[in-house]
């Protein structure tokens, strides 16, 4: 009986939404963007503010996506400090009348595993690591904020967004435990992910990795030659056997690594927010990034 | 045939008793053992012998999956299964299990036990229908 009374409720929400205007929702993160379409479904139209391809890091918003982003009813961004001017932005936003949902709110943030290589080769801690989706379990924290940030906003799509993101976190929890039986397969003393810069610092705490990467958090400076050597050191004595690209960078200094070290260039990772063709989306892209770690350390 | 019936009787009893103790062993329910490794009669210092034990409430085919092994599986449907992993004793890999049922299978568990020289190290349960996988994680003996 309560399944009917739902389903009855799920189509006239849907009917609702053929009728109604969808909620226009920009967003400053691709992982955000995938996330409130999945919930959102046709009640909602979601604008890639950065799109999949632009380093998130270096954009700063231009005046056409500025005006984009005034006229939505709701802004997305991961928050943690990803978007740098997102603090700058936030109060004209809210007197503008759009609903700011800021991922890294509702996670539990940890610290970068490598900010700086210091001269002595230590790594300094304390900084807030702001790629949250690379933990499935904060993924699906954010679903549900997303739910109730569009019921806030759309309370007759009450039923329809509740249904939506249930549906989506049960796939969720399967992507988690794919993930696992994958990461079973690199043995335990492998599990080193050598990056271009310190973004997979929440998927290696969830899933038992270590992480050497050659730049920080914010790819903001160059590693100095004397870090470059410390991480080979470190390389060589964990006998890595494979190093990670990243899909939005120069691959020079890891080219130069790998042919230092004698670890195998075992392609091109995610990190930033989801990617293109199968990696276009937030389940293809966790899975993409698995799927190239297992294969180059099992 | 010469001597005392109550010899011969003891002598023909003893001998059928010989026969009689490879074929029991044999015939006896014992749960399928597969060992991954190459066996060995001792385990180099630092490496220990984990025996994994599988039992599910129907029969499926069964499979246990451990970094650096071969994966060790179940030839038909079987309700109990043991597989044996020689991994290093400080850093044993976790374990990934999987359980096929047949289709009429309903709702169905998998039992997982892990055990080093007869010390229970982990025990897991998993409910599911059709096919149940999980991770098993074996702490430090």
């Amino acid at each position: 009986m309560l399944r009917f009374v739902l389903i009855i409720a799920v189509v006239l929400s849907s009917a609702t939404a053929l009728l109604a205007q969808p909620l226009k929702i920009a967003s400053l993160n691709t992982v955000m963007a995938d996330l409130a379409s999945e919930v959102g479904g046709e009640r909602v139209e979601v604008a890639d503010i950065v799109h999949a391809g632009v380093d998130p890091h270096l954009y700063e918003p231009a005046p056409g996506d500025w005006k984009r982003i005034e006229t939505a009813d709701m802004l997305l961004a991961g928050g943690l400090g990803f978007e740098a001017y997102l603090d700058r932005m936030r109060p004209s936003l809210e007197n503008a009348g759009v609903r700011v949902v800021v991922g890294g709110d509702v996670i539990r943030p940890i610290s970068g595993a490598c900010e700086n290589h210091s001269k002595e080769g230590h790594h300094h801690h304390g900084v807030i690591d702001p790629h949250w989706w690379h933990s499935i379990s904060n993924t699906r924290a954010v679903v549900f904020q997303i739910r109730d940030a569009l019921i806030a906003e759309d309370p007759e799509g009450k039923a329809f967004y509740e249904v939506n993101a249930e549906a989506f976190d049960r796939r969720l929890v399967a992507l988690d435990k794919w993930v696992r039986l994958q990461v079973v397969l690199i043995p335990k003393a492998s599990r080193v992910l050598v990056t271009s810069h310190d973004a997979l610092g929440y998927l290696a705490s969830e899933y038992g990795f270590e992480v050497l990467p050659v730049q920080g958090l914010t790819k903001s400076s160059q590693p100095s030659s004397q870090q470059i050597a410390q991480l080979i050191r470190e390389i060589k004595e964990k006998r890595v056997k494979a190093i990670f690209a990243e899909s939005l960078e120069n691959p020079k200094v890891l080219e130069q690594i790998t042919a230092e070290t004698g670890a195998c260039s075992a392609g091109s990772l995610y990190a930033d927010g989801v990617g293109v063709g199968v990696a276009s989306t937030y389940e293809g892209m966790m899975k993409h990034n698995i799927g190239t770690i297992v294969e180059a350390l099992k | 045939m010469r001597g005392f019936p109550l010899l011969q009787i003891l002598s023909v009893g003893a001998g059928l008793l010989l026969l009689g103790v490879p074929v029991w062993m044999l015939t006896s329910h014992r749960p399928v053992v597969s060992d991954a490794g190459a066996i060995r009669l001792a385990s180099p210092p630092g490496i220990a012998v984990f025996s994994v034990q599988l039992t599910t409430t129907s029969p499926a085919l069964l499979s246990v999956m451990a970094a650096n092994h071969p994966t060790c599986e179940s030839v038909e449907p079987v309700q109990q299964f043991e597989a044996r992993f020689e991994m290093p004793s400080t850093q044993p890999e976790d374990l990934a299990i999987i359980a096929r049922f047949g289709p009429e299978a309903g709702p169905e568990a998998l039992r997982a036990e892990v055990r080093t020289d007869g010390r229970l190290l982990a025990e897991k349960t998993f409910w599911g229908e059709g096919e149940i996988q999980d991770v098993v994680e074996i702490p430090m003996p």
